[in-house]
């Protein structure tokens, strides 16, 4: 693998869906990037991006519990696997490197 | 608290079912909810709500679409089968229904394919050149005395001018089209489409060579580069074998030897520029010629990004006014205040490369371009052939209710729903429409060829060629299909069951009027487009028959006849030594190509009168029988005659010269010629422009072209014994001719091309009409046979009752004829305002095709109605 390119949203969900852990399905994620990233998206552009993340192998779902406030409804949690994780390593680290050959100017 | 269900509304639970597949919607749904709890605490309930539904509606984006075909093909496909079936059923019951359908369909949808490659190849013009919409040409304007003349050609210094002093401008590109003797060997013929430009030539139009390099094969004078088919035919160059390049042609009318330095791929059909020889503009004078007010060559320019042009614009102006003007005021000895006063002025303009194929129409163009108005024409009669053929199955599908609507009570009442039905009949009306598609696309291929020679193209139709085609030909059958079978579909299925079973009848008045008001919109166009062709074909023969003012059949000419240098004079007296040819005369040039122009005044005015020059021998006016009203044409006789001038009437009266007697017209007070006769007006241009001025010099050595009076008889022995006294002078050059009054038909090809291809067309859309009424008589008579009985029981012959049934049919005809009549006429009109001379648009050819209209008409369902009422009553009778 590792070939396979992610666009900065969809490493941004990535990074989510390993973040929350057991508590990751679509209105979760996008609460959190609205409180923490203060950043409005749509629900739908979570959603695609989860599918589509699902599509490559990257993060797994499964249904899971319902609660009143989701009027009965049940969710999908999504967990990263370890194709996920392992992208998610080499982008950081491939950051990282280009990163240090910036040189270091004074902020 | 309210319960949570609540929030989403009834129709975005609707929305997101239909949006979303099944395995996703509930917890997209649930999340939804949730998002919108969180929204109200975070925003507040108004925000919240909007943010709610954008979140609903953004779930229609085409990746979760997407993840939904399978599901929906599933649960579909039963159905679509049955559909499917039911509407083949349909068609193979009622056979002469389909055969009407398809046929006038697919004539209609033939049509519009033809239109539509016409107009794509028109639109596609200059498009394969890379960076063409950052390419423009410059343009000159010079209006004098509110004359306007509109030059493609300019000056030399320009280009260096622009790329020097305009920062915007990439790259600057000169080039200048002659007719050109080309010689090879015993190969020699004269070249039209010879180019001589800059040694940037392929670089700025970004054309690569097979042979040679594209950068240096135009530097240095006497490089000529060759495209392919040009190679082969002079030096047999097959891609392979031996290469042309390094060979040595023989090029223009001094017979330079020039270097064949490289070669390229034949250009497409689809440029404004067509050309097979590119010859280095240092080998001609005008490369380093340093005047402004001289126009020569057509510049082109590049700019690096494709912003405004308004800079540019205003540079050029300014080198208008700073480097033409000055020159001009020089030459009519006037100040600059005078000039500014006038009213006169000089201008240069650009056009975008992309627009000159259809939007240009400057003197001196590299050929006769497009005209987008007739673009336009084909467009909207491809429009309203499309119109034609939908309207047909809209009216034979609602005139076929009653057979139709106890299918549909029965279905109904066996439980279909109307939704169930209406993609039943839309399937129908799809499957004549694809059947009629395939079939238009073969009848395309059959009416390519005609229609190519009609135009004067070479169209061709390749569905493969590019990845569009097919697919817009697929959308463009599909709305066809929703076009001409939404209407019944939905007009069919509304039936309620109980009233159609139970024999109800069905005649509504509102539905009869929809189909009398459709019949109108058809047979309104038909005769818009009947008259409209009647007026083409009117204004065509006008022109042609047209008295020019001198006998322009039998006047041979040829051209270039400089070549023959020396023995110019000896091959004339040759030729007036053969019985066939009347009379010859030597002449700078011949109508329709007087082009020169030159400021003529008065002897001691300050007027000064814009005239068409021609310098000419002794014999002009006896060979091209133009008259005299007053004085003489020159004369052998007079020696005097070398400082005289003949002038036409146009020029006189511009002038202000009643009679000639004594009056001297020349270019400036110490260069005056004696008028010696005034000729009656003659026309040498278009006849789109009223006669123009025009001063004929006596130069007894002018040789570029020779005009031939024959006698009439055979033309080809004359013009074999021609070309063998050519032979002997010519020194291997080639011999062309043409025919005067052909030159003159030329000029008006595009109008009469015009005129075959709407004609065609006139004729399809009033076939396409006529199958139309065809079937709906023949369905009205269905509906109408009780009555008919009856009719004919109590007395009434088959005669009265094929009356009765037309009379509907004739007022709606004549209806037709009096809406498309001033349609007709306000069209015509304006596409008259561009000629001269013109016919008028009179009632005699509107009668006609109002009778042409009603006549086809008649004819079409005629013998349809007589036979309906001709059945024995008791045959339509006993079925009760």
């Amino acid at each position: 693998m590792g070939k396979e390119y992610l666009g900065e949203f969809e490493e941004l969900i990535l990074t989510m869906v390993a973040a929350l852990q057991d508590d990751a399905y679509g209105a979760a994620i996008a609460m959190k990037i609205e409180t923490e990233l203060k950043r409005e998206i749509t629900l739908s552009s979570v959603h695609i991006t989860l599918y589509r993340l699902e599509d490559k192998g990257l993060v797994q779902s499964k249904v899971g519990g319902a609660t009143s406030e989701r009027g009965g409804r049940r969710k999908r949690i999504f967990t990263i696997t370890r194709q996920g994780l392992g992208m998610l390593k080499a982008m950081k680290e491939s950051r990282i490197q280009l990163w240090n050959m910036v040189p270091q100017l004074k902020m | 608290m309210k319960q949570p269900d609540d929030v989403l509304p009834k129709w975005s639970i609707r929305f997101l079912n239909a949006v979303c597949p099944d395995y996703l919607a509930e917890e997209i749904e649930g999340d939804l909810l949730q998002k919108y709890q969180f929204d109200i605490e975070r925003y507040g309930a108004r925000k919240a709500r909007k943010k709610l539904v954008w979140n609903i509606l953004s779930f229609s984006h085409p990746s979760i679409l997407l993840r939904n075909t399978i599901s929906f093909r599933t649960t579909q496909t039963i159905m679509l089968k049955n559909y499917f079936i039911t509407a083949l059923r349909a068609s193979q019951r009622q056979k002469l229904y389909s055969l009407i359908n398809v046929a006038g369909l697919s004539v209609g949808l033939a049509s519009v394919l033809l239109i539509g490659i016409y107009i794509a190849d028109e639109a596609r013009y200059d498009r394969h050149i890379p960076d063409a919409e950052r390419i423009y040409r410059v343009g000159i304007n010079e209006t004098f005395k509110g004359d306007e003349i509109l030059y493609s050609s300019t000056s030399a210094p320009l280009a260096a001018a622009m790329q020097a002093e305009m920062p915007d401008v990439e790259a600057v590109v000169r080039v200048a089209d002659i007719d050109n003797p080309v010689r090879y060997h015993d190969k020699a013929f004269i070249e039209k489409r010879f180019l001589v430009a800059d040694s940037n030539f392929f670089e700025f139009f970004g054309q690569d060579l097979i042979e040679g390099n594209a950068k240096e094969c135009l530097k240095g004078p006497q490089k000529i580069v060759l495209s392919r088919s040009a190679a082969e035919k002079y030096f047999g160059y097959k891609g392979s074998g031996e290469s042309p390049v390094g060979k040595q042609l023989i090029v223009g009318r001094d017979a330079k030897l020039t270097e064949v330095t490289g070669i390229f791929e034949d250009v497409p059909a689809a440029t404004h520029m067509k050309y097979d020889m590119v010859l280095s503009m240092e080998s001609i004078p005008f490369a380093t010629n340093e005047c402004w007010g001289c126009y020569g060559a057509k510049t082109y320019f590049k700019t690096y990004h494709q912003k405004g042009t308004e800079e540019i614009d205003r540079k050029l102006d300014v080198f208008a006014q700073q480097r033409i003007v000055p020159g001009i005021e020089k030459d009519l000895g006037i100040s600059h205040d005078q000039f500014v006063r006038s009213g006169d002025h000089v201008s240069f303009f650009i056009q975008p490369l992309l627009s000159i194929h259809l939007q240009s129409n400057l003197t001196n163009e590299f050929e006769a371009n497009g005209d987008i108005r007739y673009v336009y024409i084909f467009g909207i009669t491809a429009i309203f052939l499309t119109v034609i053929a939908c309207i047909n199955f809209m009216n034979l599908a609602t005139a076929r209710a009653v057979s139709r609507a106890k299918e549909v009570g029965v279905r109904k009442t066996m439980g279909a729903t109307r939704h169930g039905l209406i993609p039943q009949f839309l399937m129908e009306s799809l499957l004549y429409v694809f059947v009629a598609g395939v079939l238009a696309v073969i009848l395309t291929y059959i009416a390519l060829g005609p229609f190519n020679d009609l135009t004067g193209k070479t169209l061709r139709l390749d569905l493969l060629s590019n990845r569009y085609v097919v697919p817009s030909l697929i959308v463009f059958l599909v709305v066809v299909a929703l076009l001409a079978g939404t209407y019944p579909a939905f007009h069919l299925t509304a039936f309620s069951p109980a009233k159609v079973l139970k024999g109800n009848s069905l005649h509504s008045r509102e539905r009869s009027f929809l189909r009398s008001t459709l019949v109108v919109v058809q047979f309104t166009i038909s005769m818009a487009l009947i008259v409209g062709t009647m007026i083409i074909y009117k204004q065509v023969r006008f022109i042609r028959d047209h008295n020019l003012g001198f006998d322009k059949e039998n006047i041979l000419r040829i051209p270039q006849t400089y070549v023959l240098g020396d023995h110019c004079l000896t091959f004339k007296d040759e030729l007036m030594k053969h019985a066939g040819f009347a009379n010859a005369s030597f002449a700078q040039a011949l109508p329709p190509n007087i082009l020169s122009t030159v400021f003529l005044k008065v002897k001691g005015s300050q007027q000064l009168v814009g005239t068409y020059l021609c310098a000419a021998d002794q014999d002009l006016v006896a060979t091209m029988g133009y008259e005299m009203k007053s004085g003489r044409y020159f004369s052998r006789d007079f020696l005097s005659d070398s400082s005289a001038v003949v002038i036409n009437e146009a020029c006189a009266k511009l002038l202000g010269v009643e009679d000639h007697e004594g009056k001297q017209v020349g270019f400036a007070d110490d260069d005056m010629y004696t008028v010696i006769g005034i000729m009656k007006d003659f026309n040498f241009e278009s006849l789109k422009s009223e006669v123009q001025p025009l001063a004929i010099f006596l130069n007894p050595e002018v040789n570029r072209t020779l005009a031939v009076r024959l006698t009439p008889g055979d033309m080809q022995e004359k013009i074999a014994f021609a070309e063998a006294t050519w032979k002997k002078y010519a020194n291997g050059q080639p011999f062309e001719y043409s025919f005067v009054d052909e030159d003159f038909d030329s000029l008006f090809r595009a109008e009469q091309r015009l005129g075959t291809v709407f004609a065609a067309f006139t004729v399809l859309a009033i076939l396409i009409a006529c199958l139309g009424l065809f079937g709906l008589i023949t369905y009205t008579a269905a509906q109408r046979t009780k009555e008919i009985g009856i009719r004919k029981i109590l007395g009434a012959t088959a005669g009265q009752v094929a009356v009765l049934l037309l009379s509907d049919l004739v007022r709606l005809v004549l209806i037709s004829f009096v809406i498309a009549i001033p349609l007709a006429w306000y069209g015509m009109e304006q596409w008259l305002q561009s000629f001269a001379y013109r016919t008028d648009f009179d009632l005699f050819s509107v009668l006609i095709a109002g009778a042409c209209g009603l006549l086809i008409a008649v004819g079409a369902v005629g013998y349809r109605s007589f036979k309906a009422a001709s059945v024995n009553p008791v045959e339509s009778l006993k079925n009760e």
